[in-house]
This record gives C-alpha cells, sequence and structure tokens, in this order.
C-alpha cells in the first residue's frame, strides 16, 4: 500500500493544525486513499494510475488546504512540544517551566535532593548576610547620616598610643568651628542610679550628652523637649530626659513625668523629656544628662580625653575641609597649652562600625560563600549524572528540531526553578537563625540601631544567590546535555562515547572543587575552634570556681572621707562571717584595670611617654586571700585581714620578673604616673615601696591571654567611686552574693548593687565574639563537611555504578577481581588527591590571612589539615569502594545486562 | 451529459446542499467517510461525486457545527476508523432542511413545469 503521509502533511503544512488533530487527519484520509486506491487497482489500473488518480482527487477543487482554511481547528495555537520553536520569548520560557514542573514531579526524590542541598547554602549566606547588611551595610538611623562623623585627637609624638578622645576643655575649645560643621557634641556613656521616685533605687545605663547632642542626630523627643544650652552650662538646673522605654516600664508612660524630678546618680533632677521608644544613642542608653552634670567634668585636666566626639559638617562640607579648620584649632591649641597639646593633631573620620569588626564579617561572609559553592558543586554533579539518564530525551529533542540553545535554556531554567524553591526553603531555615542572633544577652548585644531585619537588600542578595547557584549548578550539565551525540545516542552505544568522558572530566573537577573547597573552610574553622578552645583554657591563675563579683558606684556627692568611712564599715561587716571569704577591689580578675607608667627608683630617667606600662589595682584588705592569690614573698599583710599602707604596694610575679629578673624585689620604689594626668597631677604622684610578690593573677588589661605586670596597692589614698566586691562562700557564690547584698543594704538602701556575677560567667561573656563567630564557623564547616562528605559519596557511587557493566565484562572475561575494583577506584583516588592539592593551597593560605585579620587567631596546626584530609579521603574512597566491590560479587550476567 | 457538465452541475448544486447530503446519508447510522463518499455516489447513480479535498473538509465543518460528532472506532483484526453520527442538533437540522428544500423544489417546479413533465 503506497503511503500518504508525506503528500498529506505537504498539503496541510500552510495551515496551523495542531500536530494531534494533523496526525489524525493524516491517518483518516490514508484510509481513504487507501480504499480508493484499492478499488482502483480492482478496476484494473496499474499501480502507479491508481496513485495518481488517487492524488489527483486530493488536489481537486481548489486542494485540501483551501477547503480547510476556514475551520478552526486550521488555526490553534502552538501545542507545547519541548524544543520546538515557540512564538515569543515569553510564550517559550513558560513551556520551559511547565516541562520543568513535569520533570521534577516525574523524579520527586531527585528534586527534594537539589533543593534541600540548595536550602542549606542558601540558608546560612542569607543568614550571615543579613547579620552583616544590619551592622555594616545599613547606614545609620539618622538623616543624611553620612554627614555624621566621629572626631578625635592623634598624639603624634606618642608612638605606642597615639590615638585619643577628645577633652571637656578641648570640646569647647572644637565647638567653635562653625564653618564645616553645624554641629559638635560628646557623649559620655554612665550606667547612673536612678531613685527618688517613690520606686525601688535602679541602675541604668545612661548617657551625658552636649545639650546639641539629639539636634546632631536629627531627632527630636517625642514628648516634651530637648536640651537647651542653657541646661548645659554651670550653674544650670539639673534636668534629665527619659528613654522611651525606660518611662513605659518603670513610670507606666506616664505623661505627668515632665517637670517631675527624680534622682539621677544622686542628683535630683527635673524630667524635660521623653525619647522615643527605639532610641538608645550610642548603645542602648535608657536615659541622657547634660554632660556639664559628668561628674568632675568641671575639674577634668586638658589631658583627660575621654568624652566620645562627634560632629555634623554642613551641607557640602568634606571631611578634608572639616580637618583643615580643625587644624587651624588644634594649632593654636599646642601654642597655647603646649604641656597637653603639644603634637595634637585632629582625627575626622565617617561614623560607623568598627574595623576588626568588619573583618570579622568578611571572614564570615567567606566561609558560607565556600559552603554555598560546595552545595553547587555537589547540586552540579547530580545534575551532570541527571544528564546522562535523559540524553535520549534530549537527544529526540533536538532531532525534532530544537536547537541547542533552546534545550539549554530550558535546563537552565529547571535549574532556576530547583534553585528558587532551595531559595524559598533557605529562607524559612535562616528565620530561626535569625532568631537566636537576635536573643543575645544584653551585654552582647549590638547598638539599639542594628536590627537584624530582613529588607529589600537582603532579598536582592538571596535572589541573586537563587539566580548564581542555578547558572553555577546548571551551566555545566545545560550544555553538556545539548552536546549530545544524537546516532550514538539514539543507537543506544553512548556508554563510552565522548560525551561521557566529557561529563566524567566535568564530574571530576566538581569533586576536586568540593574537596578543595572542604579543605579551606574546615581548616579555617579549625583554626578558629583551636583560638577558640585556647582562649577558654586560659590560665587565670586562681581557682575562680565559685568566686562571685559584684559592683557598686557612690553618689557624685560622696566625698574621699565618706567613700572611706562606707567602704571602712563594709569591709567590717564583711569580716564578721567565717563563712564567707570577701574583700573590695576597684577591679577583678579579668577585668582589666587602670594603666600607668612606671619610673623605678634609681633607674636612668627617660621621657615620659616612653616609660614602660604596668596596671594598677586598688584594694582592699584580705583581697589576696578571697581570690585565693597566693603570696610568694614578703609579709602577709595584705592577706591577714590588715590594710596597705599607702605608700606600700605589692607586685605580682610578672612585674617582678619583667622589671628587676634576678634583683631582690622588696624594698624597691617606684613612681606610678597617670598617662592622662596633667604635668602637675604627675608632679603629685607619690613614691611607693614594694612589700611583696604575690602570685600571677590574670588582670588583662594590656594584652591578651598573658599575665600582664600588676601594682597592687591600698585603695584608701584615693577611694575610687565605682567599687567590687569579691567574695567566695563554702555554700556556693548564690550564697556569697545573698550575704553580700545583706550587708549593703543593711548599710545603705539606696546603693545598689549590680552586675553580680561569678568570675567564670564575667569571662564568658566577655568571650562572646569568639564563642559566637567560632560557633558558626564551627557550624559552617561540619555543614560543608556534611555536604561534601555526601556529595562525594553519591557521585562516586553513581560514577562507579555506571561502570557495573564494564566490571561485569572484565571479570566474566577472566580478570582478577580486586585488579579490576582498584583500576576502577583509580579515578576517585585521583579526584582525591588533586583535590587535597588543591585544598592544601587554599588551606594554607587562609592559614596565613586568617591570623592577620582576626586578632587572637593562632597558626594552623598540621593536625588540623591532616584531621580534615583524612575524614574527606576516607568518604571518597568508601563511596568508590563500596558499589566497586558490589559489581564485582555481582553474577557477570547479570552486570552485563545492567543499564 | 458531458464529463465538464457533470463537473459543473455537482459544483453548483454541492454548493447549496452538500450539507444536506450528508446530513441525510447519516440519518440510518453511523459511517466512516470512504462510505459516505460511496453512498453518495450510488444514490446519485454516479451524478454527485464527494472526493477526499470536498469530503472531508465538509465533514470536519459539520463536525465542528456539532451537528455531527466524529469517533475513532476499532475492530477485531481491522485498524481503526473515524465514524461519523448524527447529533441531535444535527437531526434537527436535517428535519428543518428537508422541509426547506422540499418546499424550494415544489416552488422551482412550480415556476418551471418540472412537476407537469
Amino acid at each position: 500500500m503506497p503511503d500518504w503521509t508525506r503528500e498529506l502533511l505537504a498539503r496541510l503544512a500552510e495551515l496551523r493544525i495542531s500536530p494531534a488533530r494533523e496526525a489524525e487527519i493524516v491517518e483518516e484520509l490514508s484510509q481513504h486513499l487507501n480504499d480508493r486506491y484499492e478499488e482502483l487497482r480492482a478496476a484494473g489500473s496499474s499501480d502507479a494510475d491508481a496513485r495518481r488518480l488517487a492524488l489527483d482527487e486530493l488536489s481537486e477543487a481548489g486542494g485540501l488546504a483551501r477547503r480547510m482554511q476556514t475551520l478552526s481547528q486550521s488555526h490553534t495555537r502552538a501545542h507545547v512540544v519541548a524544543g520546538q520553536p515557540a512564538a515569543g520569548l515569553l510564550r517559550g520560557v513558560w513551556q520551559d517551566v511547565r516541562y520543568a514542573l513535569r520533570a521534577v514531579r516525574k523524579e520527586p526524590g531527585f528534586a527534594v535532593t537539589i533543593v534541600l542541598t540548595l536550602a542549606l547554602g542558601i540558608a546560612v549566606n542569607t543568614t550571615v548576610f543579613t547579620i552583616v547588611n544590619a551592622a555594616v551595610l545599613r547606614p545609620l538611623p539618622f538623616d543624611d547620616a553620612e554627614q555624621i562623623v566621629r572626631l578625635g585627637m592623634t598624639n603624634v609624638g606618642n608612638a605606642q598610643n597615639p590615638n585619643s578622645d577628645l577633652s571637656y576643655l578641648d570640646l569647647q575649645d572644637w565647638q567653635t568651628a562653625r564653618r564645616t560643621f553645624e554641629h559638635i557634641a560628646a557623649v559620655a556613656q554612665r550606667d547612673v542610679n536612678v531613685s527618688g521616685d517613690d520606686r525601688p533605687a535602679a541602675r541604668v545605663a545612661g548617657a551625658y550628652v552636649s545639650w546639641n547632642m539629639f539636634s546632631l542626630l536629627g531627632q527630636q523627643p517625642a514628648l516634651g523637649r530637648d536640651f537647651r544650652d542653657t541646661d548645659d552650662q554651670v550653674g544650670a538646673s539639673p534636668v534629665v530626659i527619659l528613654g522611651g522605654n525606660l518611662w513605659r516600664v518603670r513610670y507606666g508612660a506616664d505623661p505627668t513625668i515632665l517637670g517631675k524630678t527624680i534622682r539621677v546618680a544622686g542628683v535630683p533632677s527635673t524630667v524635660v523629656g521623653v525619647m522615643p521608644r527605639e532610641f538608645g544613642f550610642p548603645d542602648r542608653q535608657e536615659l541622657w544628662l547634660p554632660l556639664v552634670a559628668l561628674p568632675q567634668v568641671q575639674e577634668m585636666s586638658r589631658s583627660a580625653r575621654l568624652l566620645d566626639t562627634l560632629g555634623r559638617l554642613r551641607p557640602g562640607a568634606t571631611i578634608e575641609q572639616a580637618m583643615a579648620e580643625l587644624s587651624g584649632i588644634t594649632a593654636s591649641l599646642a601654642e597655647r597649652y603646649p604641656d597637653t597639646n603639644r603634637n595634637s593633631v585632629p582625627r575626622v573620620w565617617s561614623a560607623g562600625i568598627a574595623p576588626q569588626f568588619v573583618a570579622v564579617m568578611i571572614a564570615l561572609l567567606g566561609a558560607v560563600g565556600f559552603v554555598l559553592l560546595i552545595a553547587c558543586a555537589n547540586v552540579a554533579n547530580l545534575l551532570l549524572a541527571r544528564a546522562a539518564d535523559r540524553a535520549r530525551d534530549v537527544t529526540l529533542r533536538l532531532a525534532l528540531g530544537a536547537s541547542r540553545w533552546r534545550i539549554v535554556r530550558q535546563l537552565l531554567v529547571e535549574s532556576l526553578l530547583l534553585s528558587a524553591a532551595g531559595g524559598l526553603c533557605g529562607l524559612a531555615l535562616s528565620y530561626p537563625a535569625l532568631q537566636l542572633v537576635r536573643n543575645l544577652p544584653a551585654e552582647s548585644a549590638p547598638p539599639y540601631w542594628v536590627q537584624f531585619t530582613m529588607d529589600g537588600v537582603v532579598i536582592a542578595y538571596l535572589v541573586a544567590l537563587c539566580v548564581g547557584s542555578a547558572l553555577v549548578c546548571g551551566l555545566v550539565p545545560a550544555w553538556h546535555a545539548s552536546r549530545t551525540n544524537l546516532a550514538a545516542t539514539l543507537n543506544d552505544a553512548g556508554r563510552a562515547s565522548a560525551g561521557s568522558r566529557w561529563r566524567g572530566r566535568w564530574t571530576g573537577a566538581f569533586v576536586v572543587a568540593q574537596v578543595a573547597a572542604s579543605l579551606v573552610l574546615l581548616t579555617g574553622a579549625t583554626l578558629m575552634m583551636q583560638n577558640l578552645s585556647s582562649l577558654m583554657r586560659v590560665d587565670i591563675g586562681i581557682d575562680t570556681s565559685g568566686l562571685m563579683q559584684m559592683a557598686f558606684e557612690f553618689r557624685n556627692d560622696e566625698t574621699p572621707d565618706r567613700r572611706l568611712l562606707f567602704l571602712g564599715q563594709l569591709e567590717e561587716q564583711l569580716a564578721a562571717s567565717t563563712r564567707v571569704k570577701a574583700a573590695l577591689a576597684s577591679d577583678g580578675p579579668m577585668g582589666g584595670a587602670p594603666v600607668r607608667r612606671l619610673r623605678i627608683d634609681g633607674r636612668p630617667a627617660s621621657d615620659a611617654g616612653t616609660l614602660p606600662l604596668v596596671l594598677l589595682v586598688r584594694i582592699g584588705p584580705g583581697y589576696f586571700e578571697a581570690v585565693g592569690a597566693p603570696v610568694l614573698a614578703g609579709p602577709a599583710t595584705a592577706s591577714d585581714g590588715v590594710r596597705l599602707p599607702d605608700d606600700r604596694v605589692m607586685v605580682n610575679e610578672r612585674f617582678a620578673r619583667m622589671h628587676f629578673r634576678d634583683e631582690p624585689v622588696i624594698g624597691k620604689r617606684i613612681l606610678l604616673i597617670d598617662p592622662n594626668a596633667s604635668a602637675d597631677e604627675s608632679g603629685a604622684a607619690r613614691w611607693m615601696t614594694i612589700d611583696g610578690v604575690v602570685g600571677n593573677v590574670l588582670q588583662s588589661g594590656l594584652t591578651e591571654g598573658e599575665f600582664d605586670p600588676v601594682v597592687y596597692g591600698s585603695y584608701s589614698a584615693d577611694p575610687p567611686r565605682a567599687m567590687l566586691v569579691l567574695a567566695r562562700s563554702a555554700s556556693g557564690p548564690a550564697a556569697a552574693a545573698g550575704f553580700v547584698s545583706d550587708q549593703m543594704r543593711a548599710l545603705d538602701p539606696d546603693l545598689p548593687l549590680f552586675a553580680a556575677s561569678t568570675v567564670d560567667e564575667a569571662l564568658a561573656r566577655r568571650r562572646w565574639p569568639q564563642r559566637i563567630f567560632g560557633s558558626m564557623f564551627a557550624i559552617f564547616a561540619s555543614i560543608a563537611l556534611l555536604l561534601a562528605t555526601c556529595g562525594l559519596y553519591a557521585v562516586t557511587a553513581y560514577a562507579v555504578s555506571r561502570r557495573t557493566r564494564e566490571i561485569g565484562v572484565r571479570v566474566a572475561l577472566g580478570a582478577d577481581a580486586r585488579r579490576v575494583c582498584w583500576a576502577v577506584m583509580g579515578t576517585t583516588v585521583q579526584q582525591l588527591a588533586i583535590g587535597l592539592v588543591v585544598g592544601m593551597a587554599g588551606a594554607a593560605a587562609v592559614a596565613t590571612v586568617l591570623p592577620a585579620i582576626l586578632v587572637g587567631t593562632g597558626g594552623g596546626s598540621p593536625l588540623a589539615f591532616a584531621v580534615v584530609a583524612v575524614v574527606l579521603v576516607a568518604a571518597g574512597l568508601t563511596a568508590s569502594a563500596v558499589p566497586a566491590r558490589r559489581a564485582i560479587r555481582l553474577d557477570p550476567v547479570k552486570a552485563l545486562q545492567t543499564e | 451529459m458531458t464529463a465538464s457538465e457533470d463537473r459543473i452541475l455537482d459544483r453548483e448544486l454541492k454548493k447549496g446542499s452538500a450539507e444536506l447530503i450528508i446530513l441525510s446519508i447519516l440519518e440510518a447510522r453511523a459511517r466512516h467517510g470512504y462510505e459516505i463518499s460511496k453512498l453518495i455516489e450510488a444514490r446519485s447513480n454516479g451524478h454527485l461525486k464527494f472526493h477526499v479535498a470536498s469530503l472531508y473538509p465538509l465533514l470536519y465543518r459539520l463536525e465542528e457545527r456539532g451537528w455531527l460528532q466524529g469517533r475513532w472506532v476499532e475492530k477485531a483484526g481491522q485498524r481503526r476508523r473515524r465514524f461519523y453520527s448524527l447529533t441531535p442538533a444535527g437531526r434537527r437540522v436535517l428535519t428543518s432542511q428537508r422541509d426547506t428544500w422540499k418546499s424550494f423544489v415544489e416552488a422551482i417546479g412550480l415556476i418551471t413545469g418540472i412537476d407537469r413533465a
């Protein structure tokens, strides 16, 4: 029977009939023509004649197409056939989406694996970027924040400690710089006591600010009024502005608070305003006082440079112009006050986040970037593997007329869909992670204006991640798939074809990339963890278990004599208990201490700026016993409850070793000079005699993790405003704390104890950045290792199982099974080796760079590299060994039948 | 009649009556396309011939209008064929067109005296 299909298709070609309908018409008309042909043949026509006649009837009456023109089935939309040229890009992409969804539905497990893998990588990236965005990228929440700058001084003559803030007197001179500055204002953060309002006394984070600080920030009180310049002058009535949160919590949002008087730091102050709730400048402050009210600010010398200063540039003014104007002022000050202002030049820089914090953020971003890279390599390998399975499908579409670009586009759309799904899951995963970050304890929390929220920038980053992942994962597999050899694939002979070799190379490349990236990431994490654990293991020098510390602060108006009286009474009360050992000190272990320049009697005098630095801790009787520091030499005066005389000091072992080596220490005289003091004040310092040596207790003032030279003197010569009570009880820290607060309350109920915690807890809180970042790195590294191991395993197992047939053939032909096994695993070993080499190079780079940007991270230990490398190699070898051995044990016939 | 006269008659008459013819053929039972064309030729004593190019477009048009329904039918040992049958709408149209045609023919007869001959 003749085949009428070509003839019929040719006549129908000009119509836009859907392919399915067209096929039906062709079938139907073919049958009719067959019947007609048979009829003609039966009537005696030859084959050729019968054909011709039948075809003539097909062309009658103007032709089939012309008669079908008016039918609606001749004008249907193009049917979806993936790979066929579509009318319009948008329609084509929509086809691709539908096709991709179909493919996903067919292999849901595969899709879920990809989505989860990407979700993990995207989740960590989104979380970290949200943090970075909130802390580093977002501008300060003030009007025209880029006009706000920070101001400071640099002493070019002081090599060790050149940078400082401003002093009160310098500030007033700098505030005359009106040409380039709209405002200059300073802030000093202080925790203050609030009382005198019929509520229990409380300790509140406050700040003393110049009267124009809020104008500088562009923030006005929500209730009442801002400070005026008259509030910030000597003799002005004390005023206070409350924070919105404090107003709600303590005063029940009572609007009549305005005009009422409360005691702040012991001073009756009138409430004149309430700031908006979310405002807490500069950190998490809850009330503000005029700068003039800062205790002893009027007596501070020009060299007491303790004020954090900000400036708002005029519109159009640049930092350089500001520097120039301030330089003129500092030059004139240097002339007028050579003692304190010689060699001082201004510093002006943009207000923002601290540089070392930025470095850590960048390191974190790098780490999570690697995690995502590993995830993408995993996914790319999975897609490559699947490309092999879909070769037939792709080939058919190519045969039906699809262009390679069309195939690539469709596969990319599929990748994009999967990565979009991964992005959504990642977004969902990052919410609980951010919640953890938001719930940091108060001391570790960032300033009030850092809100870890996902804004448009974060979403845009997420979208970029998804698109980037799709491209990274999908481009190579898509391109590979489109390069399928038509004939070979359709003939099913493609197993060892060039295409699969090409695919094998790319798979190998991805494996190498995974191994290398994992190695780098894990090395970074190990370094951070090593550093962290070494910090946590730091030797404090004493047994800190159960050691409580509590602080209190005298009111501004307490004279030194009144303070001494109180302290003496407190010590008496504390000594009354036999179960609790307590003592007073200006600073506790790990709490830092004021710095002093050291001059030793009998040594050549040198310029004050080059004298060595020591720490000064002022203590009361029984301090060494309370903290458990052993007295190594000299009379145990301070340890048996007797006060050190004012002109006697104890020093620690480090001090003795640093400055006296093998000389006897006791009896030597030293002079301690306050580097912030003026020449007159320095001149009033007294020589003191060293009475004894105590064991090292880590003070952490100058160097991290090492014992500093510390001098212990009696506080009675100059009782500080803020004091610590250190106490230890056999019944535990709670008992110690309870005992101490009972004694305090008995002496002065208006004086609250605050910051009560064990020394260990305080240490942990100080270490929170390392803890948080170390933990984050560890988590990322674990995720990376998991991804890399699973990916390595999956890809290797798949590659080897593809060679099952080959293995079966070899074994059937008599090859030694073990030899074959090794030959197959050889590829894996090769890839692992290359990956390790590349990874080692990267890891070595990280080990060099990381300590430079992250203060405190140590060098890499070879052990870390080795452990990581071993884990990865083990994963890879297992991945190739298991399927290889299985293939060998398989019945050769079955192996040969394996597709 | 000559061949060309045949063709002219075919064309002109078909134009006006083609639908009625198809609907009538299918009144009794469902038939496939080849059967329909053979039946038309037979019942018209060879005067009317519907070949492939004219029959099927007509069938498809009637199908699109909803007067016919086409269905693939598979019989044992045979390839499937597409059978057409009248729908209820098609039957109504057939009745109406018959009446119209009857009136038309009577009118022509009255004018031209065909009946009287």
